[in-house]
């Protein structure tokens, strides 16, 4: 059996070799260059802690998956090292809000807890001098070097066979007797496969609606600076969000990558960056961390969040379109989610049956009317139902 | 090897033998970072070298650093005709370096953003005037890492600055037009030109620092390698849409072939040739001195089936650390076209050079 998947991603990849381990042959289409896009454009976090039970349940599978990636991939070294997340809180609010949450952590062994502010300043010491948090979550997580792992996938499916067509960006769904049977590329060509895969990234709308499928998908942009690197001064990786939702964290290499949303960031596909963010994210970090003053910025670029109006993915057969899959909308956990939920899309592809855990994710469970329910900027409210 | 190469596991860890580590035993019974504030970098001196650098190679002196108190602020204006660099134009907005104002980079609907001592600004602008000058081209060849390697321009600062000494051994590999520069200025601080070639030398050879090069005609002690060859400095035109390509025929390097309509490329920054003979890159040049990355590395990774400018980038790091590229992208992709990959320049991104935090800190 034969599939062909639109996007060379992680997720993409990650389908192609878990397919291959399954016997399916596989071609994977791709715009423009492996690891493209929003593989490239994140800071491989893989956090258990999730604010809703499904979540947290799939993000501990899924972190546990990572640790089976170098095996998987022909023990090509993803980088991948545990550390701890730490959720930092600077409202009462934020506190209310987590605080009853800690059974469902435990349930799950997300192996996270709610903190006051000394064990706050004490876990991340380049905190001291700014802001002073009201308390936080120190949760077990891990960070990833994302595009050793993407390319430990990359290389995996090269050498087990996947086919690449690399440069091709694929353009319409060909059906026969109403079933999908291959995808046609820009420049006229078929690409044959018994089931198409839409694992497009943040183009995973565009792909779908141009596919005769209505997807929720939208796309959301998210700013990034790196500095230059300097010693290693902090191991943890730290999020807020108060004001607003912002994070930075020291890379193995020793940079400091960062990045403050803004809260009027209207939707769209765009990989542009603006000056505005430069301005507002270095005030920002500098209130909660005066002492990162001298880093020096080197650079900036900003990819996009595919999101869906409850925050999952979408992992399944489209309903209006049988023979195609959803690997996509991500809405940010996409190094995260994406290799165990290719696993057990390759597991249903091929027959196996739906995995309990992709229940909450099916691709045809929104009917296109919901709202979406977060407050400008207000993180938490995204997770409310 | 890459670091992403390596198997998962313990990796041997020998023990530096530096002077400083006899100060560093008690530093574990320290307060977290006394050890490194008291010791290693005073808050006192923690700017002197950045200073000294500044003060040096007569750039405008360093920004006071922002307390978190005062962020600066933000604005937006129109402008008609905004300028980069030193370029004379009357009337326009003008983002030059030596006056304190820094063009950070050209974002979506004509926007140059840059930063004063007390403003961030996205200023609009009709029409941009681009002259961002040059920087070094690294000649592909082994040892141009070496303490000694220098630019012209680098070159004549230090000798300005009285750092050259009387009979300071020059090796010197100039395009034929900038070679009255390097006589001048090797007349006016004695020193001694020793080889001088626009063709690239074999090697540059020494243990810690320069001490010869080796070229066809013989090996030539020397004290210093200065390099006249040229890269335009061409990131921030790419960034409003500019379009470059690697040149042909001579020395590669990376030149614009296309701006838009509203652009204006002016002096050093819209050179389209190096002047010089092409060489084969030696395996052991250095194409990245930032990260760490030789030429036999880009090899190796094409090899691999990274077979594009933008993976190369991701898989070894190269274009990736403080220079943003600067100093490497023309040897990365040169060896990317004599592996029979197009040379497509990576994308180019804003800051156009190094800034603080600090000194970013605005109301934005």
């Amino acid at each position: 059996m034969r599939s062909v998947i639109v996007g060379a991603g992680i997720a993409g990849l990650a389908l192609a070799v878990e397919l291959r381990r399954l016997g399916w042959e596989a071609a994977i289409v791709e715009e423009r260059y492996p690891g493209s896009g929003n593989s490239t454009r994140n800071v491989g976090r893989v956090r258990r802690m999730q604010l809703t039970a499904d979540l947290t349940e799939f993000s501990c599978r899924a972190s546990d998956k990572w640790t089976a990636v170098a095996e998987l991939t022909g023990r090509r070294n993803p980088l991948l090292y545990p550390t701890r997340y730490v959720w930092v809180l600077y409202g009462d609010d934020e506190r209310a809000v987590v605080e009853p949450l800690q059974p469902m952590w435990a349930d799950h062994g997300a192996r996270a807890r709610v903190v006051g502010s000394d064990d706050v300043l004490a876990a991340v010491p380049v905190l001291k001098g700014g802001d002073v948090p009201v308390g936080g979550v120190i949760g077990e997580a891990a960070m990833v070097h994302h595009d050793a792992a993407v390319y430990g996938y990359y290389l995996r499916a090269r050498e087990t066979g996947v086919r690449f067509e690399v440069g091709e960006a694929a353009v319409a769904l060909e059906r026969e007797g109403g079933r999908a049977c291959g995808v046609r590329t820009a420049s006229g060509r078929l690409i044959e496969g018994d089931v198409v895969v839409n694992a497009a990234g943040g183009r995973a709308g565009e792909v779908a609606r141009s596919f005769g499928v209505d997807a929720p998908n939208m796309p959301i942009r998210r700013e990034v600076l790196v500095t230059e690197p300097s010693r290693p001064f902090m191991t943890p990786v730290v999020t807020f969000y108060r004001p607003q939702e912002g994070w930075f964290n020291q890379t193995l290499r020793g940079e400091l990558v960062a990045g403050v949303v803004d809260v009027d960031e209207a939707p769209g596909m765009t990989e542009e960056s603006s000056v505005r963010f430069l301005g507002r994210t270095a005030r920002i970090v500098l209130q909660k961390a005066p002492r990162l003053a001298e880093l020096r910025v080197v650079r900036q670029w900003a990819g996009v969040y595919d999101t869906t109006p409850d925050k999952r993915p979408l992992v399944g057969e489209y309903p209006q379109a049988p023979g195609v899959y959803a690997l996509n909308g991500w809405s940010g956990r996409g190094i995260l989610l994406a290799p165990l939920a290719a696993e057990l899309l390759a597991r249903e592809i091929a027959g196996r049956g739906r995995h309990r855990l992709l229940e909450p994710f099916a691709a045809g469970r929104f009917t296109g009317t919901e709202p979406r329910a977060q407050a400008p900027g207000d993180y938490y409210s995204g997770y409310a139902h | 090897m890459l670091a992403c190469q390596a198997q998962a596991g313990p990796q041997p860890v020998r023990p530096a033998r530096d002077l400083l580590r006899p100060l560093g035993f008690g530093a574990e019974r320290f307060p977290p970072w006394f050890y490194e504030r008291r010791f290693l970098r005073p808050r006192r001196l923690r700017r002197l070298p950045l200073h000294a650098l500044r003060y040096l190679s007569s750039a405008a002196p360093l920004a006071p650093l922002r307390s978190r108190a005062a962020p600066k602020e933000f604005d937006e204006i129109e402008v008609d005709v905004a300028v980069v660099g030193a370029a004379d134009v009357p009337g326009a907005f003008r983002a030059d370096l030596a006056a304190g104002a820094l063009a950070l980079g050209i974002y979506p609907d004509r926007t140059l953003g840059v930063l004063t001592g007390d403003r961030l600004l996205a200023v609009r602008f009709e029409r941009l005037v681009v002259a961002t000058g040059s920087y070094v081209r690294l000649p592909p060849v082994p040892g141009n890492d070496l303490p000694g390697v220098f630019g012209l321009e680098a070159a004549e600062r230090y000798a300005r600055a009285g750092a050259l000494a009387r009979g300071t051994r020059i090796a010197a590999w100039m395009p034929d037009e900038r070679r009255p520069r390097i006589g001048e200025l090797a007349a006016a601080h004695g020193l001694e030109i020793v080889w001088m070639s626009d063709a690239a030398p074999r090697r540059i050879c020494g243990r810690r620092r320069v001490e010869a090069v080796e070229a066809a005609t013989g090996r030539t002690p020397c004290d210093l390698f200065v390099i006249g060859v040229r890269q335009p400095a061409v990131d921030l035109a790419l960034q409003g849409g500019a379009r470059a390509a690697l040149t042909e025929g001579a020395l590669p390097i990376v030149a614009l072939e296309e701006v838009p309509d509203w652009m204006e490329v002016r002096g050093a920054a819209s050179a389209s040739t190096s002047g010089v003979p092409d060489v084969v890159a030696a395996d052991g040049a250095f194409a990245c001195l930032c990260e760490d990355v030789r030429v036999g590395d880009i090899r190796a990774c094409v090899r691999q089936g990274f077979a594009d400018a933008e993976l190369v980038k991701r898989r070894t790091g190269a274009m990736t650390g403080p220079c943003q590229g600067k100093l490497c992208s023309a040897t990365v992709l040169a060896t990317l076209r004599e592996m029979g990959v197009t040379p497509v320049p990576t994308r180019s991104r804003a800051p156009a050079r190094p800034v603080a935090l600090g000194e970013l800190a605005a109301d934005a």
